[in-house]
Order: structure tokens, then sequence, then C-alpha cells
């Protein structure tokens, strides 16, 4: 099962026909890991090319295309699907959980007073990042102001690493409006899950580098409902205690992942845990129309593409293959 | 009997007849709407698979058909259309709206979840064309409670209609 409380009502929504017929459509093209295991096993990299014909890619391979620019190929179709299918929702909240990664991205070259954005304005318009970067700070995103320090103007002093933190809590922040705005109890489940899992990452990476959480505390909250556990979290300096501080699923992972060693195992816990939470999202798609459905297909889009930059850049790059079955693990299409 | 009667009656059963004729079709416009969203996404990526979903997004169609037909058989078994004298009593004319109530419902909630049975099977196309002889099936099997409400409906009009009764109560 999937510890989830909440589970999608199957059924039909009306308004979100057209968009989920759209996405049945382009969810035919997603596949499974034997699909990424074969293109592992396969000898030569050009031997790739004509199996990735079957994929998500297949417009964006063109006979032309140079093997360098990759991850600028998935990127280019990432924007083109995601921005086709936010077209065609009625309300754009399960798209945007999953391209605000990158507006956020853009948010920061704006606060670093830079106008050279490096992603499509999706979420936060062009003018509004440009007056930012020209210092007009009212301009900010509402999630960046939630923050308490904001008032005292304290943003233009941050040290680089705080800004980094500052802006992870607010992209955490606009996740959890963004969900509570879309109206669905399995989507606000997803999303408060997803959200607590970059929490723990988050501190268990600063923990790794002897950042002390007191510190990437006070640049990430407020979290709405999970600020105790940011807070419980950051008293807790042993991260072998989180686990049942973390509870559920998320909780259960954790407590896994440590078992395995004192070594540094964050990147196999997120991993892990997007996984987990993929296969949680996946249920959404037991919706015939409806938000969830298109929450369920932008998680298995991405993921899709994931693998493929990973397979795909990962030879490229000479990366061993034992490697990139260990990271492509238990992960499915 | 009198003229207000039979006016009562006359009344009902034309009511009944509406509500047959108006729900159905009412039902049927929502489920052909919910089954041609769904197909119009898919064809926007794969339109060559029109021949595939047209049965589909046609099948809740066919609840505002039985619908016009009981309608039609309330009025000439009364003899409301073409009868050379009306046939309808008060108790006839409650029974018949209340037939044409419950076989409207039938008809109006089987075509709304038949469309959305429809676009179930229409998503399925668009992942698997291979399955569309199978996914045609699930708005079929809806289709059948609508057949059983067109059938259950003449009968009862059949029934309430027929020569015993009427010459019982002097009415043939």
């Amino acid at each position: 099962m999937t510890g989830l409380a909440v589970q999608p009502v199957p059924g039909y929504v009306r308004g979100w026909g057209f968009v989920c017929g759209g996405i049945a459509v382009l969810e035919e093209r997603f596949r499974d890991r034997d699909f990424f295991m074969g293109l592992l096993a396969l000898e030569e990299v050009g031997d790739m090319i004509p199996h990735l014909q079957d994929t998500v890619l297949r417009e964006y391979l063109t006979p032309g295309a140079e093997w360098e620019d990759f991850t600028e190929i998935a990127k280019r179709c990432f924007y083109d699907t995601a921005l086709a299918v936010r077209s065609m929702c009625p309300s754009s909240g399960p798209v945007d959980v999953f391209v605000a990664p990158y507006d956020f991205m853009n948010l920061k070259t704006s606060l670093a007073q830079n106008t050279s954005f490096p992603y499509p304005f999706v979420v936060f318009p062009e003018d509004q990042l440009v007056a930012l970067a020209k210092g007009e700070l009212p301009e900010a995103p509402e999630s960046l102001k939630e923050w308490p320090g904001w008032s005292t103007s304290e943003i233009q002093h941050l040290a680089p690493l705080d800004l980094d933190i500052l802006l992870d809590g607010a992209y955490l922040r606009y996740l959890l409006h963004a969900a509570e705005g879309i109206g669905s109890d399995f989507i606000r489940a997803c999303v408060r899950e997803r959200v607590k899992a970059k929490v723990v990452t988050l501190l268990w990476r600063a923990h790794a580098l002897g950042i002390p959480l007191k510190r990437v505390e006070n640049h990430l909250q407020p979290l709405g409902e999970l600020t105790g556990l940011v807070e419980d979290l950051a008293l807790q300096s042993n991260p072998q205690a989180w686990a049942a501080l973390v509870g559920g699923e998320i909780g259960d992972v954790l407590a896994e992942v440590q078992e395995w060693g004192s070594v540094d195992r964050v990147p196999e816990f997120a991993s892990k845990v997007d996984d987990r939470l993929l296969s949680v999202a996946a249920l959404g798609g037991m919706q015939t129309s409806g938000p969830e459905a298109v929450f369920s297909f932008m998680a298995g889009f991405e993921h899709q593409l994931r693998l493929l930059t990973l397979v795909v850049t990962g030879r490229l790059g000479g990366v061993d293959r034992d490697g990139l079955r260990r990271r492509i693990g238990g992960a499915h299409g | 009997m009198t003229p207000d009667m039979i006016e009562i009656g006359r009344g009902l059963c034309y009511a009944g007849a509406g509500l047959a004729f108006g729900l159905g079709g009412s039902g049927s416009a929502w489920g052909i709407a919910t089954a041609s969203h769904q197909a119009a996404g898919v064809m926007r990526e794969k339109p060559e698979l029109f021949g595939r979903m047209l049965v589909m997004i046609a099948l809740p169609g066919t609840q505002g058909f039985y619908g016009f037909i009981i309608a039609v058989l309330m009025m000439t078994q009364t003899g409301l259309i073409g009868g050379a004298e009306l046939r309808i009593t008060p108790g006839t004319g409650i029974a018949f709206f209340f037939i044409g109530l419950a076989s409207g419902l039938a008809l109006m909630v089987s075509a709304m979840k038949q469309g959305e049975a429809s676009a179930a099977g229409i998503s399925l196309i668009a992942r698997r064309p291979e399955a569309a002889g199978r996914a045609i099936l699930f708005p079929a099997f809806v289709e059948t409670y609508a057949v059983v409400a067109l059938l259950a409906t003449i009968l009862f009009i059949t029934f309430l209609t027929q020569g015993v009764a009427l010459e019982y109560i002097g009415l043939s």
C-alpha cells in the first residue's frame, strides 16, 4: 500500500476530459524499468538512438540532433509538453507544481540581480523577475515574502548559503499553497509528502556538510503544518533519531536507508523516496478525468525524462553501467 | 367518467411522456459531451484513432432515442396520438407519470455514467489502441440497464392499456 491516508477517488471530474484524453496518448510512450535496463545492456551508445524513438522524446530526436545536447533536448521536451498540458487544464495547479523548481531557478537569478534567465517563464512572469532584479523587492513572490525576516529587508545582507535555503523554503511553501489551491485531497497529501521528503533531504544534507541545523531552520520556515516537524528535526542533532519524528512512509524509508551504514546516504534516500512518491502519485491515474490524473501524468513524465537523461548522459559520460543500473534500481516507468 | 377526470389523466400522461423523453435526452447530451471531450483530447495527439472512438462517443446517445420511443408509445397506446378515443383514467395518468419519471431517471443516469465509462474506454484506446474491442464492453454493460428500463416501460405501458383492464372500467 501507499501509506497515504487519502486515496484518489476513481471517477470523472468535468472540465478535465480534454486534457486527460491528450495525456492518455502521451502516457502510451512511458517506458518501464526493463526498457531502461535494455538501453544499458546495449554495447554501443549509438545503438540507443532507434530505441529512444519509442519514448516521450520521439519528436525531439531528429537525425541531426547532437548527442551533446541531450540535456537541452530533454529540457525542451519537458517544457513543450508541460506548457501544452497546462494550456489545456482548467486550472494550472497540477502542472505548476512540477514546473515551479525551474521558475525558482529564475527567481534565484533575479535575486542575484541578473536578467539572463535560464528557464522559460511559467509561474513567475518575466516582468516581475526583471523588476526584482532591479531591486524592487515588493515585486517578490508571496511565498518568499512569508519568510519572517523579509520585512526587515534582511535579504539584502544574506550569505549565499542562507539565500539558497531561503529560496528552498519559498519553493516548498509555494508547493504547499499550489496544492491547496487545486482543491484535491489526494494532491494535497502527495505534495505534503513531497515537501516532507525535501525537508528531510535538506536537513540531512546540511548536517552532512556540518551546517548548523538551526541556521537551516531559521531560513526554511514557516512551512505550514510541517513547521513543527522542521523544529523537531533541527533540535535533534542526530539524524539516526529522525525516522521516528518523521513517521509514515518517509520515516520508514529513512530508517531503512540509515540501516545500510553510517556513510553519507542522502542521495540514496532522495532516490528511494522519489520512487515511493512516484508510486503514490501513480494512483492519480485511476481518475479517468480530473486534476489527479494530470498530477499523476506530470509525475510520471518528469520521472521518465529523468531516467532517460540519467541513462543517456551517463553512458555518454562513460559512467559505469552497473552504477547506472543501481541508480535506476527500483525506479519504474 | 367526466371530461375533467379524462383531462387530468391526459395531462399526467403528457407529463410522464415528457419526463421520459426530456430526462433521457438530457442524459444523452451530457454523456456524449463527456465522451467527446476525452476523445477530442486524444484526437489532438492521435487523429487516426477517430474511427475506433466513434462508437464510444455515440453510445450514450441511445438513451435519448429510448426516451423518445417511450414517449411515443405512451401517447399512441392511450390514444393521445392517432387514436379514435382517449383511453385514460386519472389512475392511468398517475401511473404513466411515474413510469415516465422512473424510466427517464434510469435513462438519464445510465447515459451520464455511460459517458464516463466511454471516456475511460477512450483513454484505454489512447494508451493501447489494440484494446479497442474490449474497451467498448465497459460502456456496453452500462447500456444493459437502459435497455432493461426501456423493456420494463414498454411492458408497463402495454399492461396498463390492455383490453381487459380497460373493459373493466368501461373504456373499451
